[in-house]
């Protein structure tokens, strides 16, 4: 929020600008990053294990093959995945039930990565709406959805909110909890990701645990994408993975909804 | 420790024990104010000096004076930095008052010879670390935006650095911006910028003085690590009704003054308002005319002499910033003081001052959408009751005592909505918290050329219910909860701060000081920002909360060159910071009522060179400053327990400060700055996430911005002489080869590619000419 306002400030202000320049930096040891997810929609489900690269390499992220995968959950289950291509690892045997914890653990070259997930019950989506915005120089012009749900009263619960264009996943990453609205109907203007007329738009509304909601807060302030000012420090997200992995693993339950946008002002 | 403090307390007792009978001969007092000759106004710290027996005084904060000297017959010299100094023989067979009054000194157009008096306050003063700027200096710098702001003149000084560009911030010898205690007419002001620093809350029209003490600070100070700085607001002319003013580009500000009840009082009243906002309205875009972005702010004192012993003064402020950003939020903010003083002279060499005093900030937040709307409303407010006795024993020896007593009132936040805006209500609870302090200090001339300065600060923070007070354990996650009701003692930190300081007199020409210095500050401004937003957070000292501290051990020498043409110093500083606050990765301290659980703490240290280099007199005047520091951090939660530069880690910092005076109208000035880029966190890589790269970062603080420098340049014209209405023009160009500083250097991946990732520089100036027009009558 304080960043928003800097940034509001300078530019109604201010001939602030901006230039594209080469910073020296480092290149630090190869760390492992791994991601996975395991959902209450049916598989196959997918854990993609890579490496840290230099900042300014062009070449994709370099895989890491031959690592041994699987998942457990609470009841003493467990399903290994097999590795399709480089670096992804696939399994479609299972489906994840709310209420369950699934537990990831990865072998990598002798070492260890483990991490624990709890799959909190789904929230429904209640509807979506679109409206339009004019556009400034910090957001596109266009149609932006508005998401409504209820908040589950007396239980802490985290969110997170994913966008998809037709099939293409949004790069925003939207998360919250309900510290300040337990048990209130949710309007929520999904500010950031622009639409046109005839878009359609599917909104997955994922009920994640604490330890997931935490890396995908601190991730979102770090997120390359994401403009960072002087305004904090940043720092790698708080993993809930052991062994000094980056990345994550979570057990997420989602529902969906999908809207086609439409003319109006 | 515990060696100083025994060392300390001898000399304190002998000093209570036998003031001023050192000889049986009898002896009077030298009293009165000095004051300006044009509009009576107080000057603070002039020096008044006897010559045949090398001894003297300074004025105080309220340009009282008083100096104790056996019966005789003495040339006594009161002089003032950039005045024409005063000489008289007196005659000292009885008490005399002699308030006197010192002319400002016209333009230096011929090369003055330098009589030794006039610059060697310099050498004698018991003061160290301390800066101060005179009034005529800072007007004829080069300002951004035609606003002239004390806050950006002193980071032209040693040990003292901008936030950022363009910022009214400051970091004094490695603390953060929060460390400074800034005090206006004694007030605390727990936000002094405007526009998020751009400017800060002091309107130069409105200001008597300004001092900073970043090195010994005097026992009266205390509740900040890092510095004091002391703004005085004007009197008010109290010869003839007058007013002064500007038209800048952004701003203008209107001061009037004058005497009322027949010279018995004097008043003064200021006020500033920027208009950039107006130019909005003339856009036709209605996505930018339905903005406004403005601030204002009025100083107002007064005051009323009742007979030769007393005097009254009441003095405020009241500042606000508007911001709004069309119909859909707004934010404003601001600053209010009040202070009532008295003044009242027990005797010719016992001096009071008592003073009340109310300050308060808050802010207010709105976010509108249709007809659900949210309200954020957060203030800090105080009520403070000190009492200061200043006693001149002797001419060599000066008592200052005295206590405080403050009541701090902290609303963290209150937030409402109404509609179906989807937050609930939130009344954080209010902190209550009581401070008291009791300080004794003697200044003392142990020689000719030895004099020391030394004392005690005894502080008390108490925590007061009503209150719920949260344990945490390691992780932060609530244990337990107490609940402490009405004014129920939560926590009391006693802390003891000793000060002392030591000036040897090595040559004419020269003198050595050394100083220690103890500070605890018990409020805590939760802010990573670097800018000084409108939404900072104060919390107290606590359970949880440890007062910070600091111990600060400096040493300097000051000489004077070519019969006091120039003047230099070196100064070198140790400085060890401990229960330093930051906060946890991804903290959460919006309306939190568990907000402690989010903080890490540490310790820090500071220390470096500071080398002065002043040319007073003379045509070409100004100085170079130069400072060699370090300002580290160790957290055991931050970077692996490793320590890490702390943001406000300079290690080089350069000023050029040069002033011409041309003739009796033109002046032209320039300043070029320099400084290391500031201690960021880079990535030293990246990962993929999704379908996005995340940085990777591998340390705190372990880059740098690329150094900055900047040119500014300035021509003031001044008025024809003796006219009514006199009016000045100042031409400033700032950043003239338009040098593209860092703000801040971010990495991103490339608009339509994201395969690349690229590192990109937002800078907020280039080259900015402004023109203001001043004028008095």
């Amino acid at each position: 929020m304080k960043k928003i306002f800097a940034i509001l400030f300078f530019t109604l202000l201010f001939t602030s600008c901006e230039e594209v320049i080469y910073v020296p930096l480092n290149s630090a040891d190869p760390a492992i990053v791994i991601e996975g997810q395991v959902t209450n929609y049916p598989g196959p489900y997918q854990v993609r294990i890579t490496t840290t690269t230099d900042f300014y390499d062009p070449s994709t992220v370099p895989p890491v093959n031959n690592a041994t995968v699987y998942v457990e959950d609470d009841l003493g289950h467990s399903w290994y995945f097999t590795e399709q291509r480089p670096g992804y690892y696939n399994n479609d045997q299972f489906t994840g039930e709310p209420g369950r914890t699934y537990s990831l653990n990865v072998k990598v070259k002798d070492r260890f990565y483990h991490a624990t997930s709890y799959m909190p019950p789904p929230v429904s989506i209640d509807s979506l709406d679109q409206g339009y915005f004019a556009g400034t120089r910090f957001a596109d012009a266009g149609y932006y959805i508005i998401l409504y749900f209820t908040d589950p009263p007396d239980t802490t619960n985290y969110y997170r909110i994913r966008l998809y264009k037709g099939d293409q996943a949004g790069t925003v990453i939207y998360v919250l909890d309900d510290q300040l609205m337990d048990g209130n109907p949710v309007n929520l203007l999904l500010f950031g990701s622009a639409y046109e007329a005839g878009d359609t738009a599917v909104v997955e509304l994922q009920s994640i645990d604490e330890k997931v909601y935490r890396f995908l807060l601190t991730l979102s302030n770090v997120n390359a994408s994401s403009p960072s000012g002087p305004e904090y420090t940043p720092a790698n997200p708080e993993t809930n993975l052991s062994g000094e992995a980056l990345g994550y693993f979570g057990a997420v339950s989602l529902s969906r909804d999908t809207i086609i946008l439409t003319h109006s002002k | 420790m515990k060696i100083c403090l025994a060392y300390l307390l001898p000399l304190l007792l002998s000093g209570i024990l036998f003031p001023a009978t050192g000889s049986c001969q009898e002896k009077f007092t030298l009293s009165g104010y000095v004051r300006d000759k044009d509009n009576g106004e107080e000057l603070i710290g002039a020096t008044i000096y006897a010559e045949e027996v090398s001894q003297g005084t300074a004025t105080n904060r309220y340009g009282f004076y008083s100096l104790t000297l056996p019966a005789g017959t003495y040339t006594i010299m009161w002089q003032f930095l950039g005045y024409e100094p005063l000489r008289e023989k007196i005659v000292l067979d009885k008490n005399i008052r002699k308030d006197v009054e010192l002319t400002l000194q016209e333009k230096n157009i011929q090369e003055v010879i330098v009589k030794k008096e006039n610059t060697d306050q310099l050498l004698r003063s018991t003061e160290m670390g301390m800066e101060r700027i005179s009034a005529q200096e800072i007007k004829k710098l080069p300002v951004l935006m035609g606003e002239q702001d004390i806050l950006k003149s002193i980071q032209l000084l040693p040990g003292i650095s901008a936030v950022n560009e363009g910022s009214s911030g400051l970091y004094v010898r490695g603390g953060n911006s929060s460390q400074n205690l800034i005090l206006l007419d004694e007030a605390p002001v727990y936000n002094a910028s405007h526009l998020l620093g751009f400017f800060s809350i002091f309107n130069s029209d409105a200001i008597n003085s300004v001092k900073i003490m970043k090195g010994f600070v005097s026992p009266s100070y205390g509740g900040r690590l890092s510095s004091v700085l002391d703004v005085k607001m004007k009197e008010g002319n109290n010869k003839k009704f007058s007013g002064s003013g500007g038209l800048g580009l952004v701003s203008s500000r209107l001061l009037l003054e004058g005497p009322y009840a027949k010279q018995r009082g004097s008043f003064m009243v200021a006020g500033r308002r920027t208009y950039a906002d107006l130019f909005l309205k003339m856009v036709p875009d209605t996505n930018i005319n339905r903005n406004s972005l403005y601030f204002y702010d009025f100083n107002a004192k007064a005051n009323y002499r009742i007979g030769k012993k007393d005097r009254v003064y009441l003095s405020g402020y009241f500042g606000r910033d508007v911001f709004k950003f069309r119909d859909l939020f707004g934010i404003d903010w601001g600053n209010q003081t009040l202070t009532a003083r008295w003044n009242h002279l027990f005797s010719n060499r016992l001096f009071l001052n008592s003073s009340l005093i109310y300050s308060n900030y808050n802010y207010n937040f709105n976010l509108k959408n249709g007809d659900a709307s949210f309200a954020l409303h957060s203030y800090i407010r105080n009520l403070n009751w000190k009492e200061d006795l200043q006693f001149y024993a002797s001419g060599r020896s000066t008592f200052r005592f005295g206590l405080k007593s403050n009541y701090h009132l902290f609303l963290p936040g209150k937030a409402a909505s109404t509609g179906d805006f989807p937050v609930n209500d939130v009344q954080m609870e209010k902190r209550h918290a009581w401070e008291n302090a009791v300080y004794l200090s003697h200044e003392w001339k142990a020689t000719p050329d030895i004099s020391v300065r030394y004392g005690l600060r005894f502080a008390t923070f108490t925590l007061l219910g009503p209150l719920h007070v949260y344990s945490f354990d390691t992780l932060g996650n609530t244990t337990d909860t107490t609940w402490y009701s009405r004014n129920q003692n939560i926590i009391t930190y006693p802390v003891l701060d000793p000060r002392f300081l030591i000036n040897i007199r090595t040559s004419p020409t020269s003198s050595l000081k050394f100083s220690f210095t103890g500070m605890h500050q018990f409020l805590h401004l939760l802010s990573n920002t670097t800018s000084g937003t409108p939404l900072d957070l104060w919390v107290p000292s606590s359970p949880h909360v440890k007062p910070e501290t600091s111990l600060q051990v400096s040493g300097g020498y000051f000489f004077l060159l070519h019969q006091a043409m120039f003047e230099a110093s070196v100064e070198v500083y140790y400085k060890k910071m401990d229960h330093q606050i930051d906060y946890k990765n991804g903290a959460n301290i919006f309306l939190n009522e568990e907000v402690e659980s989010q903080l890490v703490f540490g310790r820090g240290e500071a220390y470096g060179a500071e080398f002065l280099f002043r040319k007073n007199k003379g045509r070409l005047h100004g100085w170079i400053s130069y400072t060699l520091s370090r300002s580290l951090r160790h957290f055991p939660a931050i970077n692996n327990g490793k320590t890490y530069p702390a943001k406000q880690d300079r290690i080089h910092d350069l000023a050029l400060v040069g002033i011409y005076d041309l003739n009796r109208r033109w002046s032209f000035s320039a300043t070029w700055v320099y400084y290391t880029g500031n201690a960021v966190t880079f990535p030293s890589g990246k990962y993929i996430f999704e379908n996005t790269y995340i940085n990777y970062f591998t340390e705190r603080n372990g880059y740098r911005t690329p150094p900055y420098h900047r040119l500014d340049l300035n021509a003031s014209l001044g008025p024809k002489k003796k006219r009514k209405w006199q009016s000045s023009w100042d031409f400033s160009i700032y950043n003239v080869y338009a040098r593209k500083n860092a703000y801040s250097i971010t990495f991103r991946t490339k608009e339509n590619e994201p395969q690349i990732t690229e590192a990109v520089k937002l800078y907020l100036f280039s080259i900015v000419p402004t023109v203001t027009y001043n004028f008095k009558f």
